[in-house]
């Protein structure tokens, strides 16, 4: 990647710089609403389907219908939550980022809509075969055989154009974000094409079955999910703080080593497992040395904050971005915990699984994709959020809800796996100490759903032409008056 | 790096290489496992070697009666999301010696249950590990049931019946409630009072069920192993 000083100051905005980004965003309205409020919409169903799983933990009997039983809704929750809402969110995100970092307008979003009905088509299709009984037992591939055909193809159609973007772009820089999103494009056709075929094309995978649904697992969230928020916080960071990333070479290093470690990482879920012991502990050593990209980042992303933290308070969009960097430490922390063989026999089979792929899903890239919405949307519909309140009330709700799933999942996890590790138990131990970690789970749900149906209500109206139509940008505190002056200067110098 | 082209190629290089030690090769390694058979003479020397109850037999035995189907219904109701089929090595956790989780269903274990292997899950399209352990391991489930197959299908339907602090679901739409006839099927479930059926009618299993029970009540993956896997020839008290 290219050696440029970034030590200097960003450079003057011109009128011609303003009109293009007009332009820009203009072309890309169409498709990247249509993601955003399809996501949004998939959010609040997967998080009600969340809600029903997590109730069948403690009350299997709960509406009495057999197709919503914990073998179906959990896989149903996840799946839509990944496929419907951690995907489109991050393909709105992506084509923008994309059409502004090139500073090219998006030739053909009739394309990209279509391939994103598609793409819902399949999600749905997916969801509905699970709990009807036509999925699989394939760990974050649990959609009916016939669906990720539909899914590939709709995908490539989508990420095609943001390839040639990248190639008709403005000679010039080219961002880390740019990287990440290229990076996005071309790792999940890869991964989730490879996990097909081998599992649903080649089948008879025998023991080598689980360890690929691992791996693939694993790979959605540090190839794909990781490289989608990243690139979405190195963007809104700078933009927001209105300086530069601390350090190019240090974003750099740390995308490479992303990019050659978290492959190898994945089946580290089954040790002791009866696979050769090798697989296991190169996934393992893989997943602790992520460690060091994560914290390059951290780091980076801490270093460019600082000095500048009064607006984490202020700007929904580096709240949520903030907020989502930490989430990302704190999944790679725990997943790299969790890799350790003295604590795998109480968790390697427990809801800490669980509660570490919430924490990368949700307290990570979902809080990420939020802020990366706050700051698109009122830029390609041309009014401002309607209500900062209602932004600190989303944020604060979603915050609180997803800190508590992960810290109740993880407790629960551990105090299961603690009580099912002597001899002579039966699961009832495990069961009934673990329960009363599951009911609050369900509070915790209660919370989410509340934060994502004012959300989904909220884009809604913006979507609609119902926001602010003047004024300056929605923050989530008006500033005190002696921060007026300052905050002028650092939003308006970096306003995209 | 600005060139789009030397950025695909390192990118794939960084993935392709994992994906073939990760992925391809594992698979080639289970695609092309062969089942191991039991040898009554060493190679060589001619002393016995393999127990002769398995003369002419090999490692692992094929899988009799409906399991295929059965296998299926059990990725589809999402068994293997609460229910694990492996047995875990001692330095990786106690499930060798979890009451009733091997061949001996009563009291502590006496002689370690034998951890599971690759070769215990070479006839399956998709090996049933699971994701998580919420109910017990049903590597051994086979012993659990043998012989009283109405008790799996009373636990298929109503878990809480035998068991209240249960908390697995009940799966009743694979159970058909019909007219008795006759006698009545000797599968029919015997429910207590508050879940029976109304009078003259009966709760029997559907071909669904009747293909689970096949498949968990096959789950008997403790084999013993031929002396060329372990490398050792079993002595008296460990076998």
């Amino acid at each position: 990647m290219s050696q440029e000083d970034h030590s200097q100051p960003l450079p003057d905005i011109t009128p011609e710089d303003i009109l293009q980004r007009a332009a820009i965003d203009r072309s890309t309205r169409l498709p990247v609403l249509f993601f955003f409020t399809s996501a949004a919409a998939w959010l609040l169903a997967a998080t009600l389907l969340g809600l029903v799983s997590s109730i069948k933990l403690v009350a299997p009997g709960f509406l009495g219908i057999d197709w919503l039983n914990y073998g179906r809704s959990q896989p149903a929750f996840l799946n839509a939550l990944l496929y419907g809402w951690a995907f489109q969110a991050g393909l709105g995100v992506m084509i923008w980022m994309m059409a502004r970092l090139c500073r090219t307008e998006l030739k053909n979003p009739i394309t990209l809509v279509v391939a994103g009905h598609f793409w819902n088509a399949g999600v749905a299709a997916g969801v509905i075969g699970i709990l009807s009984g036509y999925g699989t037992a394939m760990k974050w591939l649990e959609f009916p055989s016939f669906a990720w055909p539909i899914l590939l193809v709709s995908y490539s159609m989508i990420v095609v154009w943001l390839v040639v973007m990248f190639g008709a772009r403005r000679k010039g820089h080219v961002f880390i974000s740019q990287w990440y999103l290229l990076a996005a494009c071309f790792s999940f056709p890869w991964i989730y094409l490879t996990a097909n075929l081998f599992l649903n094309v080649f089948q008879q995978s025998g023991v080598a079955g689980p360890a690929i649904a691992a791996w693939y697992a694993n790979n959605v969230m540090f190839l794909w999910l990781v490289p989608v928020g990243l690139a979405s916080s190195y963007f809104i960071i700078p933009k927001i703080v209105g300086k530069p990333i601390h350090s190019y070479q240090m974003a750099s290093l740390a995308f490479w080593a992303l990019v050659a470690i978290s492959p190898w990482a994945g089946a580290q879920a089954l040790i002791g497992g009866p696979l050769p012991a090798w697989i296991p502990t190169i996934a393992g050593g893989a997943q602790v040395l992520l460690l060091v990209p994560v914290l390059a980042v951290a780091l980076n992303h801490y270093l460019t904050v600082r000095g500048s933290h009064k607006l984490v308070e202020l700007s929904p969009s580096l709240r949520f971005t903030f907020f989502g960097s930490i989430g990302y430490v704190v999944t790679s922390v725990s997943a790299a915990v969790l890799c350790s063989l003295t604590l795998s026999r109480f968790t390697s089979f427990s809801f800490t699984q669980d509660a570490v792929a919430f924490c990368g899903l949700y307290m990570f890239f979902t809080m990420t994709m939020f802020g990366a919405i706050y700051y698109i949307v009122p830029r390609i519909t041309g009014c401002e959020w309607i209500s900062g309140p209602r932004i600190r009330f989303h944020f604060w709700w979603s915050a609180y809800a997803c800190i508590a799933l992960c810290v109740l999942l993880l407790a629960a996890g551990f105090s299961h796996g603690a009580a099912a590790d002597t001899w002579d138990s039966d699961m009832e131990n495990a069961i009934i100490f673990s329960k009363g970690y599951l009911i609050g789970q369900i509070l915790a749900w209660i919370f989410l759903i509340i934060a994502n149906g004012v959300f989904l209500h909220h884009l809604a109206l913006m979507v609609c032409n119902r926001g602010r139509k003047a004024g300056s940008a929605t923050l989530i505190h008006q500033p005190a008056p002696y921060d007026q002056a300052e905050l002028v200067i650092t939003t308006e110098g970096a306003e995209a | 790096m600005n060139s789009l082209k030397h950025f695909v190629l390192t990118l794939g290089a960084c993935v392709a290489v994992p994906t073939y030690f990760m992925v391809a090769a594992p698979y080639a390694a289970e695609r092309n496992r062969q089942t191991v058979a039991y040898v009554m003479e060493e190679p060589g020397s001619g002393k016995p070697f393999d127990d002769g109850a398995f003369k002419g037999l090999s490692y692992p035995s094929a899988f009799a009666g409906d399991r295929k189907r059965g296998e299926q219904i059990y990725g589809r109701e999402g068994c293997a999301q609460c229910h694990t089929q492996v047995i875990r090595p001692d330095y990786a956790g106690i499930d060798q010696f979890k009451t009733g989780w091997g061949k001996d269903q009563e009291g502590k274990t006496i002689v370690p249950t034998r951890q599971t292997l690759m070769w215990d899950y070479m006839h399956e399209n998709f090996g049933m590990i699971g994701q998580r352990r919420i109910g017990p391991d049903l590597a051994n489930a086979g012993y659990r049931f043998t012989g009283k197959v109405n008790d799996f299908y009373l636990y298929l339907y109503a878990p809480r019946a035998r068991k209240g602090w249960s908390n697995s679901p009940g799966f009743r739409h694979l159970f058909i409630t019909r007219p008795v006839e006759g006698q009545g099927s000797v599968n029919a479930l015997k429910l207590p009072a508050n879940l029976a059926p109304a009078q003259g009618m009966e709760i029997v299993p559907s071909s669904e069920a009747i293909a689970l029970a096949e498949y968990v009540l096959g789950l008997k993956r403790d084999q013993a192993l031929p002396v060329s896997i372990t490398g050792a020839k079993p002595t008296p008290e460990s076998k």
